[in-house]
């Protein structure tokens, strides 16, 4: 049992690290000549809050969320805002109604985040599978 | 000085420190990137809400609720937003309010222009906002009907008044400014000047006053705690043609101060403001404290305590108690965060009755007005 130990902690650890965040319910994509490869949690937080509305580049950044409906949405919601997709609506109604500003664009499905995110150089969204090779898969932190 | 001088001091005010205060913010390690227009789907955006309520009072009336209950109370608006560029928007919101059997009805018209104002953003910290715009004082003040995000039918009645003796708008020019937005604490400032309308409602006549010469200010600090707020602020105006004042002219000036601790799961909030009118030698103190927890997800408890008391006379040597107090304890339940309903008990006394002609003088009241309200509110 000894001489197996370390393999098998070794195949443990080697597991945890390629687990995908596809498992966890979403992947964040963004376009393919976005330069940006990775972002903390709290920064992406702040983009799909629009507290933060440029890249290093200067370049305006157009986040796009998935329905309140879409388990990627929840999931997403969940792990990055920290907090149920009920409570970031609320933010948004009371920043609409104060006449502040209007939430990221909404879109119902996968494909449709894909299409924006490849139509659009400063996009970011996030699906619920792997993405396709057509964007680009950005790592959160 | 004029309202008109007042408004254009005010916008030079705001043109001139307004590059000052984008300018402070952090140096962009690259230069400003061009203004853009809109995406297509965010040029041109449109919202609204829509609470309906029915209402019923066990006692006296109050805020236009008759013992004989009442499905005529309601609040819709509409609201269209048009996104110029990334900095430049366009807003309007219609509305509509039904009041019950309130006197201030004979004066509210059936759509009004709830705002109509052009907004400018200096970077991602500084607005300008000319027109028609919300007035910006108090936790609820922006969302004060929004039933979707209210706990309760309407926000903290003493406070923010409902049809009658308050403005949700104000007709001039509002800069906003947030310092060290990106630290752990930062300060909202807001400071606007103007001039607005209000419904009186007072001993069975109902009147319409102007303000003038308007000025105020609201600043809130952010701490490091999230959804820990404080804040305080206040305003002053001329008003005319006053059912308060045998001239018909008057002067108020109000302060306030909030505090806002607000999670996912639990909320609690309170607010106390003065208001002091010079010439008909009335003050006004009113507070509330509120609090609410998530039983699930989607059903919220409510309790709240509102009151106010008034003195009057030149030293103030007689006080009113109780001019209008409430104590509240409700339920919500959001099927989703766009509809939501509610209801709600309000144990409460208060001496300014809509069902008898009865003076502000202790010797009438205060008045037991008990009542409950239902209502669903939607949002889109």
């Amino acid at each position: 049992m000894r001489t197996f130990a370390p393999f098998v902690l070794l195949l443990a650890l080697l597991g945890a690290a390629s687990q995908s965040p596809a498992a966890e319910g979403y992947q964040v994509i963004v376009n393919v000549a976005n330069p940006a490869a990775a972002l903390p949690k709290d920064q992406l937080s702040k983009i799909f809050m629009k507290k933060v509305q440029k890249w290093e580049s200067g370049q305006p950044i157009a986040p796009v969320d998935q329905d309140q409906a879409s388990p990627a949405r929840s999931a997403f919601s969940k792990a990055v805002h920290g907090k149920p997709v009920s409570a970031v609506a609320s933010y948004w109604q009371q920043q609409i109604f104060a006449g502040r500003d209007v939430p990221p664009a909404e879109k119902a499905s996968d494909a449709a985040v894909i299409a924006f995110v490849k139509a659009n150089t400063g996009a970011v969204g996030y699906v619920s599978g792997n993405a396709p090779a057509d964007v680009k898969v950005l790592a959160v932190e | 000085m004029n309202t008109f001088r007042r408004l254009t001091l005010a916008a030079l005010v705001a043109a001139g420190i307004a590059p000052f205060a984008a300018g402070q913010e952090a140096p962009a390690p690259a230069p400003e990137a061009p203004v853009q227009e809109a995406p297509p789907e965010q040029r041109v955006v449109l919202h609204g809400y829509f609470s309906q309520a029915y209402a019923n009072s066990e006692d006296h009336q109050f805020i236009g609720i008759p013992d004989s209950g009442t499905f005529d109370y309601r609040r819709v608006a509409l609201l269209f937003r048009g996104n110029l560029t990334s900095k430049d928007s366009l807003v309007l919101q219609l509305a509509q309010r039904r009041l019950g059997e309130s006197p201030v009805m004979e004066l509210e018209p059936d759509v009004k222009v709830d705002w109509a104002f052009y907004e400018h953003r200096f970077g991602a910290n500084t607005s300008v906002r000319v027109g028609r715009i919300p007035n910006p004082l108090g936790i609820y003040s922006e969302i004060r009907y929004v039933g979707t995000v209210l706990p309760f039918y309407r926000a903290p009645y003493n406070f923010y008044q409902e049809g009658s003796f308050t403005s949700e708008n104000v007709n001039g020019a509002r800069v906003s400014h947030t310092f060290a937005a990106d630290k752990p604490w930062n300060v909202e400032v807001q400071a606007f000047g103007g001039g607005f309308s209000m419904i009186e409602s007072y001993f069975g006549l109902v009147n319409r006053a102007h303000t003038d010469n308007a000025l105020g200010g609201q600043l809130w600090v952010n701490t490091p705690v999230e959804g820990l707020r404080f804040g305080v602020g206040g305003d002053f105006f001329d008003i005319r043609n006053t059912i308060l004042d045998p001239d018909g002219k008057d002067h108020w000036k109000t302060w306030i101060a909030s505090a806002d601790f607000s999670k996912t799961r639990f909320r609690i909030r309170g607010e106390y403001s003065q208001i002091h009118i010079k010439d008909a030698q009335f003050a006004d103190k009113a507070y509330y404290i509120y609090g609410g927890v998530n039983l699930t997800e989607k059903l919220v408890a409510h309790a709240q305590y509102d009151n106010s008391s008034a003195d009057l006379g030149a030293a103030h040597v007689v006080t009113l108690p109780h001019l209008y107090e409430d104590t509240t304890l409700g339920l919500s339940y959001a099927f989703r965060p766009d509809v939501v309903v509610k209801g709600e008990y309000h144990f409460v006394k208060g001496r300014l009755i809509e069902d008898e002609k009865v003076p502000l003088d202790p010797a009438f009241g205060p008045y037991k007005g008990n009542y409950f309200l239902l209502s669903v509110s939607a949002s889109f």
